[in-house]
């Protein structure tokens, strides 16, 4: 069970990884994007076509997918200043309440993001740039998704932390700080 | 009754942070139940999505990863060594060279890195260890690299400066132009510190005696030119408004990321991949934030309480320095305890209106609360920096040696505060007199 749930997890933040990868294109992206734009509208006075729409739809890819991965290699922070002198017992207790909590928040950030997409594919909703036009939906798609990865993160860290008890979270928590 | 679980949404927010829930996630829950309080579930579901969405489909904030890229590339360039490098050739046989050569290089790589805890750990690695050989106190070498790294969040470009910008929508531009002379001023109040120091104690710094030629100095800047003309020119750039801030970052990243490739004689030999893990990471966290932050802070501008917090002083008749120093005592018992951005998150949405309505610039308001959070990051018990400090140097210091080496710095970091009160036009003359 212990094993099975470690490899699980493990395969899980693998996933994660190759979406942060996926993000750090989009950012480094983004980057030639802005700079042969700014190259072109000052020597050129001409920006670059559709640059801003395509900048703008990366950094949803840029910002919201790597979310589950910071959460996975404890970027996020986390200040237990009123907990951390408890015995490891209601640490872990408090811990894992923190994360389910997480978990309801992300859940209600993806249905709510669902919503938005959704709707925005009914109503065939666009971008219109200057020079280019494509649909939203799959930009608010991908904020759906990166919401939804990161519920299950929290998911995960709370079933993890029930499972594998104080030690792991005195693990984990050096890890956080590490970040 | 609004202004009621405003006031309440405040309290449950700090016990929420302290009890170990991770800082988004406390301000995203406080400000979803608060609004589905004020307004029912189903709209204040709607603006969780529009709230997100309209923060990462944002251009003008792709300049926060552009300025995290620029410092990630900044660091592998190699930059770091050749500033202190120069500025142990140029000032190393003042009082205390040693140590103002790390401040002086400290300022310098983080106007590229922008990173508090990046140029901090940077710069333990690096001169530490020489200060330590050299004989130098062990406080006053710890202490000097961890407030030096303070500097990389107030001279331009910095990302926590735009994330002030982005939680209050001000200036972004504005605001980093803003931060470079009192970053200046702020390096130059550091280096006297060290420079008096050792004054009344020579035995704290012994002397660097080694003669350096005109030449080796002039040497010495021929690797660190090409970035302080960066920086100047980014800086310019903003000033003069050739560029936006986000073609800034975007344009510093590049360069930055040239100058690694020429450092390492190959692109190969520049861990892109890593550089961009790290960014990604970095700006979810940071982007987290903000968005529960303006959550957070839809509920309380719609429950009314910094309205109700602004007119209770205006009508006590609460004096404006009283103010200030009520939020100043306020921003360093909170800095004491969290991160500069999670600070910063925590706090503006019931600082910033009330601020606002008492009439302060919000862009003097933003360098000083910059400023304010920096100190706290250098102060016990959480005093991030100083564990950065102590994690990068191994047995080299105690946390003890960086705790007792801080103070004389702390004191002239109220110096600072000081001046920023009684002189805001350090603060305000770049931005009112630029172009753009």
């Amino acid at each position: 069970m212990r094993e099975s749930f470690l490899s699980f997890y493990e395969r899980y933040t693998r996933i994660l990884y190759y979406l942060a990868f996926l993000a750090g294109l989009a950012t480094f992206i983004i980057m030639c994007l802005i700079d042969a734009s700014a190259l072109t509208r000052k020597f050129l006075n001409w920006p670059l076509p559709g640059s801003v729409e395509i900048t703008e739809a990366l950094m949803v890819v840029g910002i919201i997918l790597p979310m589950a991965y910071a959460q996975a290699t404890r970027y996020h922070l986390r200040v237990p200043l009123l907990t951390n002198h408890l015995p490891l017992r209601f640490q872990q207790v408090f811990h894992v309440v923190a994360m389910f909590i997480g978990f309801l928040f992300f859940a209600a950030m993806t249905w709510s993001a669902f919503s938005f997409t959704y709707e925005s594919f009914r109503i065939d909703e666009h971008v219109w740039g200057a020079n280019v036009r494509f649909p939203l939906y799959p930009v608010k798609g991908v904020m759906c998704l990166g919401f939804l990865m990161l519920a299950i993160q929290f998911l995960l860290d709370t079933v993890k932390i029930l499972i594998f008890g104080p030690e792991e979270f005195a693990e984990n928590e050096l890890g956080s700080l590490g970040a | 009754m609004n202004e009621t679980a405003g006031f309440l949404g405040i309290l449950v927010l700090l016990l929420a942070i302290l009890a170990g829930v991770n800082v988004m996630v406390a301000l995203g829950v406080v400000g979803f139940l608060g609004l589905s309080f004020l307004v029912g579930i189903e709209p204040a579901s709607t603006v969780l999505s529009n709230v997100a969405f309209s923060i990462v489909n944002g251009f003008h904030y792709s300049v926060v990863p552009m300025f995290l890229l620029m410092g990630f590339f900044a660091m592998q360039a190699g930059i770091g060594r050749d500033l202190f490098d120069a500025g142990t050739k140029w000032l190393g046989r003042i009082p205390g060279g040693l140590a103002v050569a790390a401040t002086s290089a400290a300022a310098a790589f983080g106007a590229a890195s922008g990173s508090s805890v990046g140029t901090a750990t940077l710069f333990t690695k690096l001169a530490l260890p020489e200060m330590v050989e050299r004989g130098y106190d062990k406080g006053l070498a710890s202490g000097s690299i961890a407030i030096a790294g303070t500097l990389a969040v107030l001279i331009p470009p910095s990302a926590l400066v735009v994330i002030y910008g982005i939680l209050t929508n001000s200036s972004i531009a504005g605001l980093l132009v803003a931060g470079f002379l009192p970053g200046v001023v702020f390096a130059v109040l550091l280096v006297i510190t060290i420079v008096i120091q050792v004054k009344l104690r020579p035995s704290l710094a012994p002397r660097y005696t080694n003669p350096v030629s005109l030449y080796e100095r002039f040497r010495s800047l021929r690797l660190v030119g090409p970035l302080l003309l960066v920086i100047a020119a980014i800086i310019g750039g903003l000033y003069t408004g050739i560029f936006t801030p986000t073609e800034a970052g975007g344009i510093g990243a590049l360069v930055t990321l040239i100058m690694a490739v020429v450092r390492k004689r190959s692109i190969r030999g520049v861990e892109i991949g890593k550089a961009l893990i790290e960014t990604v990471n970095l700006s979810a966290m940071i982007f987290a934030i903000i968005i529960g932050a303006l959550i957070f802070s839809r509920f309380l501008a719609l429950s009314g309480a910094t309205d109700v917090l602004g007119d209770m002083i205006s009508t006590e008749g609460m004096s404006v320095w009283m103010v200030v120093l009520l939020v100043t005592l306020v921003y360093l018992l909170l800095g004491t305890l969290m991160d500069p951005p999670a600070l910063l998150a925590v706090s503006l949405p019931i600082t910033h209106p009330v601020m606002m309505q008492l009439g302060f610039d919000p862009i003097w308001f933003g360098i000083y609360v910059v400023v304010l959070a920096e100190i706290g990051a250098v102060t016990p018990p959480v005093g991030l920096n100083c564990y950065v400090v102590k994690g990068a140097a191994g047995d080299l210091v105690e946390l003890s040696d960086i705790f007792r080496g801080l103070w004389p710095f702390i004191l002239a970091s109220f110096v600072m505060l000081g001046i920023l009160l009684l002189f805001p036009e350090l603060v305000l003359f770049l931005p009112q007199s630029m172009k753009g």
